[in-house]
């Protein structure tokens, strides 16, 4: 017998981190933003998408893959909107690339300007997934409470922008924007935020015009490269 | 939740490298993981001892070593411990800063035994 130890040293993601990376590089020359949208359960993730789909209408196409641990009700919400794709995990807490990658094919890979992968509702596991996003967007709504960045500072470190939901509610409760804010710029201190509520329609055309830019900078980039 | 299928996909990678160098039994697997890797240690600990039966040996040791979450401010270039998840480096005007390590979930080595071979195969 021979023991001999055999040093790695690699992150045990690298591989899913590759083929996402590759996903992203595909979705990049033909001009495909990709977002990954993450919140906890009932933050209004597909609202917010409801209310894009609808203020971007004509402008963009656009394409959703839906995550859920059962049925198929967002994409039924979202189908006369929007094309979309129910991926159901079957009890599993966050969506994988290979989820993304089948979800996609079953789309059938369509000429998209943005496709929006709506995560698991679930603010710990999702952030440790790479799905080939170009960004990631947290969503943080008013009845969760102020407190919540500190509390999952992943996913909120990992997170490109912050989308605060249902702020026609403020009235209402003692959620405190400022401190919200600030504590998720102490985490992430380049976070772009907006304040939205999908059933007023207030912030939705700002943040559908910051998705229109986001969309115009990663096809200027593809082009120069 | 995930750690499952964190230590499952550590597996698969042990496995494969048991196959490449013939092990006839994997001793030891040792891990990083810091304050960012979104992991918690008893979980993955847990998950290690429900699944590692199927490693080569099926008595395998599982070493966990934890790194603090550190970072490199992009402007002054100084290497810093993040405490508390405050990503604000105070000494810089600009709060940019790259993580360095505390944030991966990393496979460092794995101790196996080999027999060696000596031309004669048993029947």
């Amino acid at each position: 017998m021979t023991k001999t130890t055999i040093r790695v040293n690699r992150d045990i993601q690298a591989e899913k981190r590759e083929r996402a990376a590759a996903f992203r590089e595909k979705l990049s020359r033909q001009g495909t933003l990709v977002l990954n949208l993450v919140s906890s359960p009932g933050t209004g993730k597909t609202a917010l998408l409801e209310a894009i789909a609808k203020e971007l209408k004509g402008r963009l196409r656009m394409g959703v893959l839906v995550g859920d641990l059962a049925t198929d009700r967002d994409a039924q919400r979202l189908a006369p909107l929007i094309p979309v794709e129910q991926l159901t995990t079957g009890g599993a807490c966050h969506l994988e690339i290979s989820l993304v990658e089948q979800g996609w094919q079953k789309l059938g890979e369509p000429e998209l300007d943005i496709l929006f992968i709506e995560n698991i509702g679930n603010l710990v596991c999702p952030a440790s997934h790479d799905l080939g996003e170009h960004m990631r967007v947290s969503l943080l709504s008013t009845t969760e409470g102020d407190d919540k960045p500190g509390k999952y500072p992943k996913m909120f470190r990992t997170s490109d922008a912050l989308v605060l939901t249902k702020i026609d509610l403020l009235p209402y409760l003692p959620f405190r924007v400022e401190a919200a804010i600030e504590d998720a710029r102490l985490i992430q201190p380049d976070l772009d935020i907006f304040h939205t509520s999908a059933i007023t329609t207030e912030g939705i055309p700002d943040w559908c015009e910051y998705l229109e830019q986001q969309r115009q900078k990663l096809v200027a980039s593809v082009q120069t490269s | 939740m995930h750690e499952f299928s964190l230590v499952k996909s550590l597996l698969r990678q042990v496995n494969e490298i048991a196959e490449q160098h013939g092990a006839t039994c994997v001793e030891e697997v040792k891990i990083e993981i810091g304050p960012l890797t979104g992991v918690e240690k008893i979980l993955v600990q847990e998950a290690f001892e429900l699944l590692s039966p199927d490693l080569p040996g099926s008595d395998c040791r599982l070493t966990i070593i934890e790194v603090p979450l550190q970072a490199i401010c992009n402007s002054c270039g100084k290497s810093i411990v993040v405490q508390n998840f405050q990503f604000q480096w105070t000494a810089c005007v600009s709060p940019n800063i790259r993580i360095t390590s505390g944030d991966a979930f990393r496979l460092l080595d794995v101790t196996i035994d080999t027999e060696l071979t000596t031309g004669v195969t048993e029947p």
